[in-house]
């Protein structure tokens, strides 16, 4: 106790020496904060946008020979069947306990046409009113001009990707700020023009028969992607099916009460339903996922380089600071080593000191980035991010595992750097400490 | 007693009109190379689809339920092989090692889709029920309401009106699973073919518009109609190599 008080009086009374290492510490804890914060937002952009905005939930359902060689060639063979869905929704009704919500989709591709374009077009119908659930609250709508499925009265109704509206001819005045703040879009119609939003759209079913069907833009939505977004159309399951004039579906999304138990209700649905071909995963291994996956990967890799970097600087600072301090104290180490302090007491003592300077720079640190993340988070900036099609807000995600991390490596950092610089001045004879110019 | 007696008439009608319109229908088939013989046009295929102007042009030889289809025109097609054995369609072309087997989902849905270059067999295909008769200029038209016999065919369902005096097709609506008017045939005669001996009408023209946007159309041509008699070893997949 003695010596964390005689660490404290130092602090104080060395002020100016413990201003330029809390400045060092603070300035390292900031940088590394905020870019951590900066990479979990991003991390939650993704997730929110497969788990939500996509209605992935938390697992997926499919038959994965769908997507094979065989599967494409012949895709009636590996749909999920009317008797498969009925088990499905068999299993999701007997464990309502663990499961809160499922979709259904049903994937298709051909043309779409608006009478003076025609362009490819991937579609995916869906059941508007569980996938209105499955969106969450701040989704709910996903339209950003026009309005949502759910919202349209039209019997054939369609969402489009914005660069395939473009292809279709379609404008809108890009709105500077849509986006509600606490996530998802302003729930408004925003105004968009078509030469016509009577659409057809055309294709070849799994039987290799023609068929078309005349669908109503209602609303644009933005994909996510922009090699996707210039191609993709929401519509409902009824219509999908109608279109691809087949009873199946491609797969099925669950959204758990509770996300921690993803592996249970794994297990229970192996346990439960033997159905050939057919597999639960979670969205993120899925390949629709795959591209979270690589892109977390990425963003991890980017993280970890750029921590790095601020790691090393914010060693060599602080590891600069407290040898700089730690020499020009070399007569009070000697002062207090001919009072009769053991060198391992003197150790501790610094060790006390710096320890109580990273928990001081720390807090600083801590305040600071959280005045500067609530400052960025309300300036709602927007970036441009890779592939994402339109913009997103830049936003920090204050995270408390973050900031104890933060500082516990500066703390760690801060104490090596100390034990480093003290030792070489206890390991000189006590005159030469007491010498030291 | 009289209800029995009255639905016994009303089928027997009814399997007259049914029988009626397969005639017609196996009749109208002569008109568009439906014989027991073989038969080869060249056909050539301009397609104006969203403003854009394409043409290819096609050397045609069916018999029954074979056909062989290769590409004569623009020069970057040329040699291009699509081969019909019933209802399995290769696709080959000489920079391929072997023929590619086109699955039912792979084949062309423009506005002449494969089907329509090389389909003869209507009566084949589809079952013909009688719709209701029309006049059209004076002259009186049965219309008959085809349905496909198996689901792989490109279009489930045709409306298609045959003449009661020359009984050749002159429009033939494509109707998309949920009977609606997807595409519209009109075809034309002007073509002459000497079968058994005497001179017979054959389409000369076949125009399909778009029912919604009816700028988009395709004009399949058939020139040089005759009748040969080719070798089995045509419709061989196992010689498009050779």
């Amino acid at each position: 106790m003695v010596f964390w008080k005689i660490a404290t009086r130092n602090v104080k009374k060395n002020w100016r020496h413990s201003m330029s290492a809390l400045l060092s510490l603070s300035a390292s804890f900031i940088s590394l904060v905020l870019f951590d914060g900066y990479i979990a937002d991003l991390q939650l952009i993704y997730e929110d946008s497969f788990h939500h905005t996509q209605m992935m939930g938390n697992l997926v359902i499919d038959k994965p020979a769908l997507r094979s060689k065989e599967g494409l060639a012949e895709p009636e063979k590996f749909a999920i069947f009317p008797a498969d869905q009925q088990e499905i929704q068999k299993f999701v009704d007997r464990h309502a306990d663990l499961i809160q919500n499922r979709v259904r989709f049903l994937d298709f591709n051909g043309m779409i046409s608006n009478g003076m374009q025609s362009t490819i077009l991937l579609g995916r119908g869906m059941d508007v009113q569980e996938g209105l659930k499955m969106r969450g609250d701040h989704w709910v709508w996903n339209a950003t001009y026009g309005i949502p499925l759910h919202k349209s009265t039209e019997e054939s109704a369609v969402l489009i990707g914005q660069g395939l509206s473009r292809k279709l001819g379609c404008h809108f005045k890009r709105s500077k700020s849509f986006n509600a703040f606490a996530g998802g879009y302003e729930p408004v119609s925003r105004p968009f023009e078509c030469p016509t939003y009577d659409l057809q759209m055309s294709l070849l079913t799994n039987d290799g028969q023609l068929n078309a069907l005349d669908v109503t833009a209602v609303g644009l939505f933005d994909v996510g992607y922009k090699d996707i977004d210039d191609r993709y159309t929401y519509t409902s399951l009824e219509t999908a099916q109608k279109l691809m004039n087949t009873p199946n579906i491609t797969m099925v999304s669950l959204e758990l009460r509770d996300p921690a138990n993803e592996k249970l209700v794994e297990n229970i649905f192996r346990d439960e339903l033997k159905i050939s071909g057919l597999i639960i995963r979670s969205w993120k291994y899925h390949p629709m996922g795959n591209s979270y996956l690589k892109t977390m990967d990425l963003l991890s890799i980017f993280r970890n380089f750029v921590i790095l970097v601020i790691l090393v600087i914010s060693t060599l600072s602080v590891a600069n600071t407290l040898i700089k301090i730690i020499k020009e104290r070399s007569r009070e180490i000697g002062t207090l080593r001919s009072l009769g302090f053991t060198p391992r007491q003197v150790l501790q003592l610094f060790i006390y000191e710096t320890f109580l300077l990273s928990a001081l720079g720390s807090a600083i640190g801590l305040v600071v980035s959280l005045l500067l993340t609530i400052t960025l988070n309300l300036s709602q900036i927007k970036y441009k991010a890779g592939l994402l099609s339109e913009p997103v807000v830049f936003k920090i995600t204050a995270t408390w595992g973050a900031y104890a991390n933060a500082f516990l490596i500066l703390a760690f950092v801060s104490v090596f750097a100390c034990l480093i610089s003290t030792r070489q001045t206890l390991n000189q004879k006590i005159i030469e400490n007491l010498n030291h110019v | 007693m009289k209800i029995i007696f009255f639905a016994l008439a009303l089928l027997c009608t009814v399997a007259q009109a049914n029988d009626l319109a397969n005639e017609l229908l196996k009749a109208s088939d002569q008109g568009r190379g439906g014989f027991a013989e073989g038969v080869q046009w060249e056909a050539q295929i301009e397609t104006n689809e969203n403003g854009e102007d394409s043409k290819r042009e096609f050397l045609v030889k069916a018999k029954q339920n074979d056909a062989y289809v290769e590409a004569t025109a623009p020069a970057k097609n040329k040699n291009e092989i699509f081969l019909f054995n019933d209802r399995q369609m290769w696709f080959f072309k000489p920079s391929l090692k072997k023929p590619v087997s086109i699955s039912a989902r792979q084949k062309l849905s423009g506005q002449a889709a494969n089907g329509d270059i090389a389909s003869t067999h209507y009566a084949r295909d589809y079952t013909a029920t009688l719709e209701k008769s029309e006049v059209i200029n004076g002259e009186k038209f049965q219309v008959l309401l085809l349905k496909a016999n198996a689901k792989n065919l490109t279009y489930d369902q045709i409306r298609y009106w045959v003449s009661d005096k020359t009984k050749l097709a002159s429009r033939a609506d494509f109707l998309t699973l949920q009977g609606k008017t997807f595409k519209i045939g009109q075809l034309e005669y002007k073509n002459k073919l000497n079968y058994q001996g005497k001179p017979i009408p054959f389409v000369s023209q076949l125009t399909i518009t778009d029912a919604k946007f009816n700028k988009n159309k395709s004009v399949i041509r058939y020139m040089k109609p005759q009748i040969i008699e080719p070798s089995a070893s045509l419709f061989n997949v196992n010689n498009l190599t050779r």
